[in-house]
């Protein structure tokens, strides 16, 4: 590969976006190429900055999407022309929960409820109260604001990272949510003290493409929840009970 | 109401709606400014559900930040047809600040040399990010924020995989030389 032709693959090849064959001709260039060596550290380097700085603009709390069209409600600017009518149903979603406009015919089952309490994390600004990948942070943080003190591993070395944690509400229980990233997912593990209410069955089940995994550690109930697949997800428990230990 | 309006709604709330942040960061990083990005998305996710049967199984994000990128395109040639957006103060105070909960080492630490000097490269990366052509500024945001794939990213601004490419690489050339430029510093 000559020079000419591994300048225009560089970035590329950063990315992890070459096939094989040409991330190891460039590799094999870059090997013998001082300019290339070290175009490619600046680059790693801004990159980096790029993705580790709060560039990303956080959603307003306020704002509530509407699936349905009123007219009253459009602002002027508003520029597609005719609209069709209203969708059937009148919806109002606003990031803080959800409102439907008819009474659903039962409360929501604890499964119901963990989901629910996944999405509305992955809706808000605020997925995490406290935001270290430390445990020693983030254990502490919780004995501090619950009456038990939760395993917190950190699952460092498995494509899994310790996002942080914050205080949530299932079956009238103040429980733990402790917030993992894997990949391009989510996962938050909720967890209480076994003797509070009894969890879902352990075997994986599914609401709306999020899957839900159960585990006991010691005197903790804890339930996984992610959009990742089941495989994954399950996958993701053996680390997680393995890592928070007996 | 029919059970399927149900089920699809049921659907489209869990599969669609999570991604909001998505599509208010790439709408507000398209437009320059909150109010317009609000309204952005708030047509973006009307013609979603409008839409919502086309969307088979796959990256929902993906399929959703499309609509939000071709909805901000529209909103620019009817709004600024010129292409010159004026930079709005509030694009650059209402990212999160650097001081609070988040930190460089993302341990809850605060060292106020450490923070001091992120804050001055927050400022410039802001700004020079605000200044880019929009089409190399949306690759830029959909590949470092959004991470996204190249193929992704091709599929939500429909441009081929080779275009993608070379937007990106001008958009990092460019943030390359603006940081370079201040203070004699590369980041």
């Amino acid at each position: 590969m000559t020079h000419d032709e591994a300048q225009r693959l560089l970035d590329a090849y950063l990315d992890g976006e070459l096939d094989v064959a040409s991330s190891l001709a460039v590799e094999a260039h870059a090997h013998t190429c001082e300019a290339c060596t070290t175009w490619l550290a600046e680059r790693r380097l801004l990159v980096a900055q790029l993705r580790s700085t709060p560039l990303r603009f956080p959603t307003p709390p306020g704002l509530s999407i509407r699936l349905a069209v009123e007219p009253e409600q459009r602002r002027s600017r508003l520029f597609f022309g005719s609209w069709p009518q209203s969708l059937a149903a009148g919806l109002l979603l606003a990031t803080g929960g959800f409102f439907l406009g008819h009474k659903l015919p039962r409360a929501p089952d604890l499964s119901d409820q963990l989901v629910s309490a996944h999405v509305r994390s992955a809706l808000s600004p605020a997925t995490v109260d406290v935001l270290s990948s430390n445990h020693h942070t983030v254990k502490p943080w919780f004995a501090a604001r619950l009456p038990f003190s939760p395993p917190v591993p950190e699952l460092a070395g498995g494509g899994d990272t310790l996002l942080g944690g914050r205080l949530d509400y299932i079956e009238h229980t103040r429980v733990a949510a402790i917030v993992y990233r894997h990949g391009d997912h989510l996962v938050n593990v909720f967890i209480w003290p076994r003797t509070a209410f009894i969890p879902p069955a352990a075997s994986a089940t599914s609401i709306d493409g999020f899957h839900l995994a159960t585990a006991q550690v010691g005197d903790f109930s804890a339930v996984l929840v992610s959009d990742m697949s089941i495989d994954e997800l399950t996958a993701f428990r053996q680390r997680w009970s393995a890592a928070a230990g007996p | 109401m029919p059970v399927n309006d149900v089920q699809r709604r049921r659907r489209f709330e869990a599969l669609v709606l999570p991604h909001l942040p998505a599509a208010y960061n790439l709408a507000r990083w398209i437009t320059s400014n909150g109010a317009d990005a609000e309204d952005v998305v708030q047509e973006a996710f009307l013609r979603a559900f409008r839409f919502f049967d086309s969307y088979r199984d796959g990256d929902a994000r993906a399929w959703l930040l499309k609509i939000v990128r071709n909805t901000a395109h529209t909103w620019l040639k009817t709004n600024h047809p010129s292409g010159r957006v004026a930079m709005e103060p509030e694009l650059l105070d209402s990212l999160p600040s650097v001081d609070g909960r988040w930190s460089p080492t993302g341990d809850g630490t605060s060292d106020p040399a450490a923070m001091a000097a992120s804050a001055a490269d927050v400022q410039r990366l802001r700004t020079a990010i605000a200044e880019l052509p929009v089409d190399f500024r949306e690759v830029l945001v959909l590949r470092e924020f959004e991470e996204l794939s190249y193929r992704a990213i091709a599929e939500v601004a429909g441009i081929p995989i080779g275009t993608v490419m070379s937007r990106l690489s001008r958009a990092r050339d460019q943030l390359a030389t603006i940081m370079r430029t201040q203070d004699g510093g590369m980041p």
